[in-house]
């Protein structure tokens, strides 16, 4: 399942329920997390890459910066997502 | 049909109330229907809103085994980290572990959070 986090807020809410072969991807305002322990390195995390631009945040090594594209692509990969706001 | 299931994150009020809405709409059209409250969505179990002059929620929620939604669940750690016991809840809901919360997250087709 594909965990879209728009909160920063909402991360600790999710990470509760992550599970091998999810995938995390921030955007929004979630792009703020980014460096919040609890994403840990269970699953693999992505951030819309246009969206820690527009906020003038550098990718840690944690996260895999993203386009749209491959943000779509996800969400097809998965059998089903969820949206933390 | 595919199977729906509501996550329900947020303090009871007029956001949680069209969330609510949607909800009965899910039983009226007679898909698969799930609700289960975690984190302070379980704050909309308990209280009466219509003390302070708005809409309540608890008693909208009320509604929803009316509408064949009778799959209600609620997160028995949400519950405990905020004192809230089980037993004042009058919604006939089901408690659940939080990895049982996660089964529920997998096992439905849309998730539809608030």
């Amino acid at each position: 399942m594909l965990h879209i986090i728009s909160n920063p807020n909402a991360i600790s809410d999710c990470t509760v329920h992550l599970v091998d072969d999810d995938a995390v991807i921030l955007i929004g305002d979630g792009v703020y997390g980014l460096k919040d322990p609890s994403l840990g390195s269970r699953v693999p995390v992505f951030a819309l890459e246009s969206d820690l631009v527009a906020r003038g945040i550098l990718a840690t090594s944690n996260v895999t910066p993203t386009k749209m594209s491959q943000f779509v692509a996800l969400v097809v990969e998965h059998a089903n997502s969820v949206t933390w706001t | 049909m595919r199977s729906v299931l509501y996550l329900v994150r947020q303090f009871p009020g007029e956001l949680a109330n069209e969330t609510i809405d949607l909800m009965l709409v899910s039983g009226v059209f007679e898909l698969p229907t799930s609700v289960v409250f975690i984190g302070n969505g379980v704050w909309q179990l308990v209280g009466d809103g219509s003390k302070i002059e708005r809409k309540d929620t608890a008693r909208a929620l009320n509604a929803l085994p009316m509408y064949d939604v009778e799959s209600l669940y609620v997160d028995e750690t949400s519950l405990a980290v905020r004192g809230i016991a089980f037993e004042d809840i009058d919604l006939p809901v089901q408690a659940i572990s939080p990895s049982e919360v996660t089964q529920l997250l997998h096992d439905h087709d849309v998730v539809i959070g608030d």
